[in-house]
């Protein structure tokens, strides 16, 4: 089943008229089957960042359409994509963005707390996700007293709640150091397969974009390439880096990681 | 959970930092209360309290009631600045404007709701307390009693939930333009450092200068029209202070090596830069409050306790009478003083003609030589002596300062009766001699004889002699004196030809003790403000400066030296708006002194201490609060 179709995503930025313009992503193809894993992967400045905005409804394309879960949501109105993102979006950032107001278990559950779901549901999900990503213990904690990694679990916690139709991650490892980076990955690796949740996550780093099913290479705002695992991920990395080192630009430093 | 529930676990986790803001409130609240009950009180519509000192009070309340709202407004809109990150997550996760404003407002009416029972409170708590600080204010004879008026009540309750309702919904403008896309973007911009522009320091000072300048070369004529550019100066002038001048001093002082790289001090410079100019219209707000707050209270109280001095600097003559009282000889005037036990120790009288000068608007009398110096021997000042066709002018206002000023010859034409007097005037004296009358701010001395010559040309209506008399105690006599006065207005004649000290003095405190009280009280609200501004821009600060003492920590820097890093900043931030405001009211206070000989500095440093003394206990608590706060987060975490 398709969850997310984008077809020719062109993005604009700077007013017309006014000089200063630059086109972040030109004619840009997308699909998602339900279930992938998805890592994009380019340069900095080549426009993933604007990408993953446009999908996930913060920001509108110049052109081009965008459906998900059979939605087309650049026709939406502001009030409807709040609808919409509150029910089929989940997100996950590099910096966490954790309410320090909160709890972590009550932070995990802001979305179910928008939906207005029993306190049954909410409960049972908490305590579901916390097991798989292992924060049980800091659960009662507020998000300054526990470590990045941990953040970043209730993090992702918090985006897969409300089992929504597509998670979006922006560099979710660039504030981590690589064990936790290993272990948010392995986590998300398995709620991909337990959950069937389908995540597109953004990462400069080919470690990280290594636990994907599927990479997607772009440049200068457009498709360069797209690889998929194949039999082991250790391959895959290696692939990866290929890529990334035929793709230019920039020079990747080498994560060593557990290598 | 529901969203109720996000607002007031918001509301209790910033409890700390939304603390100052919250006894702002309240005490706007409660301020407004009081006045308001002394506006709604039964008293006032009986009409027993003196109508200037309603509309006074009237005038207050509308101030209150404004600078509350600007206050809340500012404020809420610096907290919902601050928490841009949160709202934009929120709206990232699925909430809509409308409820992101829905739970705003929820947050705002929790706070608000609960200052104004709080403020409606105390004020009725210390009502009874205000109404007897009027009373004795106002000298009634009978107290104002206590009451608690419905429309007071009704009028801050609502007007006040009104406010924060108002505010909190046009909040949603705030909210719509915040970019939630930031979330996406690294927050932690490398900021450029901060820069000054030389041209920018040098207007900055120019614009200080040129105020202090005008401010100290003012004289009572020309104060009225110099507050505005003064104003307008001081304005200029703080703004570019504090962006600009603050900028180059922290680099001044980074190019010396040997303070810059002394002990903590690299850190302290490097971090007050940015602080510094992050904070810089907050400082400058600040500075404009405390100036304001300081300049007006430590004017109204010298006028109020030196009313006596400036009665008797003003009025010399305990009384003094121009021409004849219509129903009293000076004979009767002085049995009627024996009558009253009031010993006379002085009196003279002196005969004046009203001269009308050849292109000069103002009233002036003439005065015979031998009168003038009898007056100045009196002073301890040198005699004149003057030829025929000489003349000497005396402005005695008593407004600008006692000063003797020989000037090129000045031609004075005096037309009297049908022959013009020409007189050359070699000398401008400023110097006060006589109490205030129609005829006695400018004075032309003549020559006796030609003074003689005028008297005989002049018509009766301008010859006049003017009575003077000093008593052992002018305070005794102050029925006799009120009496005369109110005798002449009844037989219809002006009442500028008696004048008393007695009578300046009461006119003085009449004036300046509701001004006092009035400052008083608008001097804490506005100082609150200030405070609490400075207590919340603080706050704001704590997960930065929690981070920052961790990275110290692991620096190898000890706590003990990471807190005083941190301290030096905070009262910094406290303490420069202070001194700016002691000197920007320093000169405000030489400014209104004119009336004085000199300035009265020590009850200007008696505002200034108790000022200091207040803002001091502020900062304290502000420090403490703080501090622990921190420290708290820093163990947490490690
Ligand atoms: N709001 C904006 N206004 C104008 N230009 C923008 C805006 N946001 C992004 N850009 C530009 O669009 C281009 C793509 O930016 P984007 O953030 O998508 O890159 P990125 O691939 O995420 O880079 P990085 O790996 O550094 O995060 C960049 O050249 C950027 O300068
Ligand atoms: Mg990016």
């Amino acid at each position: 089943m398709i969850v997310l179709e984008a077809k020719k995503l062109t993005k604009v930025y700077g007013e017309k008229g006014t000089g200063a313009v630059h086109q972040a992503l030109t004619d840009f193809d997308l699909t998602i089957q339900q279930g992938e894993f998805i890592g994009i992967m380019g340069p900095s400045g080549s426009g993933k960042t604007t990408l993953l905005q446009i999908l996930g409804t913060i920001d509108r394309p110049t052109r081009g359409d965008i459906l998900i879960a059979g939605k087309n949501v650049a026709k939406m109105k502001d009030n409807e994509l709040a609808d919409f993102r509150r029910k089929q979006l989940g997100f996950i950032f590099q910096e966490f963005h954790l309410l320090d107001a909160l709890t972590i278990q009550e932070n995990i559950l802001v979305p179910l707390v928008l939906e207005k779901r029993s306190v049954a549901e909410m409960e049972r999900r908490v305590q579901e996700l916390a097991n798989y990503l292992g924060i049980q213990k800091v659960l009662s904690h507020r998000p300054y007293e526990v470590s990045g990694g941990q953040r970043q679990r209730a993090a992702a916690a918090r985006a897969l709640i409300h089992s929504p139709a597509l998670i979006l991650a922006d560099e979710p490892t660039g504030n981590l150091d690589s064990k936790s980076a290993k272990s948010l990955m392995e986590s998300l690796s398995n709620l991909n397969k337990k959950e069937k949740a389908t995540i597109l996550t953004v990462t400069h780093d080919p470690f990280t974009a290594s636990y994907c099913d599927r990479v997607i290479f772009i440049k200068d705002g457009q498709l360069f390439t797209e690889i998929r695992r194949g039999q082991t991920r250790q391959a895959f990395y290696r692939h990866i880096m290929e890529v990334t080192a035929a793709l230019g630009g920039e020079s990747y430093e080498l994560t060593q990681s557990s290598y | 959970m529901n969203l109720r529930n996000l607002a007031i676990k918001n509301a209790k986790f910033q409890f700390r930092s939304y603390l100052a803001y919250f006894i702002s409130c309240t005490f706007s609240v409660w301020m407004f209360y009081l006045y308001g009950s002394l506006l709604f009180h039964p008293m006032v519509t009986q009409k027993t309290l003196p109508n200037q000192f309603v509309s006074l009070m009237m005038v207050v309340e509308v101030m209150i009631g404004l600078f509350a709202c600007l206050f809340i407004g500012y404020s809420q809109s610096s907290f919902l600045r601050n928490r841009k990150r949160d709202l934009g997550l929120l709206q990232c996760l699925g909430m809509s404007v409308k409820h992101i404003t829905r739970l705003i407002f929820w947050e705002n009416m929790l706070v608000g709701s609960l200052a104004v029972g709080v403020g409606i409170l105390l004020g009725i708590v210390f009502s009874k307390l205000f109404f007897l600080a009027v009373s004795f204010i106002l000298d009634l004879a009978t107290p104002i009693p206590f009451v608690i008026p419905m429309p007071a009540i009704l009028l801050t309750g609502i007007g006040f939930l009104l406010v924060f309702s108002v505010l909190s919904w046009w909040s949603r403008f705030t909210i719509r333009k915040l970019s939630i896309a930031e979330l996406f973007r690294e927050s932690v911009q490398a900021k450029p450092t901060p820069t000054f522009a030389w041209w920018k320091v040098i207007v900055s000072l120019g614009c200080l200068g040129g105020a202090y300048y005008i401010a100290w070369t003012a004289d009572l004529a020309s104060l009225v029209q110099r507050i505005i550019p003064i104003f307008v100066l001081v304005l200029i002038g703080t703004h570019l202070f504090f962006t600009q001048l603050s900028v180059a001093v922290i680099s001044y002082m980074q190019k010396k090596k040997k303070l810059f790289y002394k002990g903590t001090n690299m850190m302290l410079l490097s971090q007050l830069r940015f602080r510094l100019k992050d904070n810089a219209r907050i400082l400058f707000i600040v500075s404009l409050l405390s100036s304001v707050v300081i300049s007006s209270v430590s004017v109204c109280l010298t006028y109020y306790f030196e009313a006596e001095k400036v009665a008797t600097d003003q009025s010399p003559y305990h009384l003094s009478i121009q021409g004849d009282l219509p129903n009293m000889s000076p004979a009767e005037l002085k049995s009627l003083f024996k009558k009253e036990k009031i010993q006379v120790t002085e009196e003279v009288h002196i005969p004046l003609i009203a001269v009308q000068v050849k292109g000069e608007k103002r009233f002036v009398s003439a005065i015979s030589q031998k009168d003038i110096n009898r007056l100045l021997q009196k002073l301890g000042d040198p005699a004149i002596s003057l030829q025929k066709d000489q003349a000497v002018f005396v402005n005695a206002t008593g407004y600008t300062p006692d000063a003797e000023k020989t000037m090129a010859i000045r031609q004075m034409d005096v037309m009297m009766g049908k022959v013009n007097y020409s007189f050359k005037v070699e000398k401008e004296l400023s110097r006060k001699f006589f109490n205030e009358h129609k005829g006695t701010h400018f004075l032309l001395v003549l020559h006796d004889t030609q003074f003689r010559e005028l008297q005989a040309q002049a018509k009766k209506e301008e010859l006049s002699i003017l009575h003077n008399y000093r008593f052992d105690d002018w305070k005794q006599a102050d029925q006799i004196v009120m009496d005369l006065d109110q005798q002449i207005t009844k037989l219809g004649e002006d009442p500028y030809n008696v004048q008393s000290t007695y009578e300046l003095y009461i006119s003085l405190k009449g004036i300046f003790a509701p001004l006092m009280f009035v400052s008083l009280f608008i001097g804490i609200l506005f100082f609150l403000a200030a405070g609490s501004i400075l207590y919340f821009r603080i706050f704001t600060e704590l997960p930065n400066d929690a981070g920052q003492m961790m990275v110290l920590h692991k620096l190898g820097i000890r706590q003990k030296d990471a807190i005083r890093l941190m301290s030096t900043q905070i009262r910094l931030l406290f303490f420069i708006p202070f001194i700016v405001s002691v000197c920007h009211g320093m000169a405000a206070m030489n400014m209104f002194s004119t009336l004085f000989k000199k300035p009265v500095w020590d009850l200007f440093a008696m505002a200034v201490i108790g000022y200091l003394f207040v803002f001091g206990l502020y900062y304290l608590w502000t420090h403490r609060l703080y501090m622990a706060d921190v420290l708290k987060r820093v163990q947490k975490s490690s």
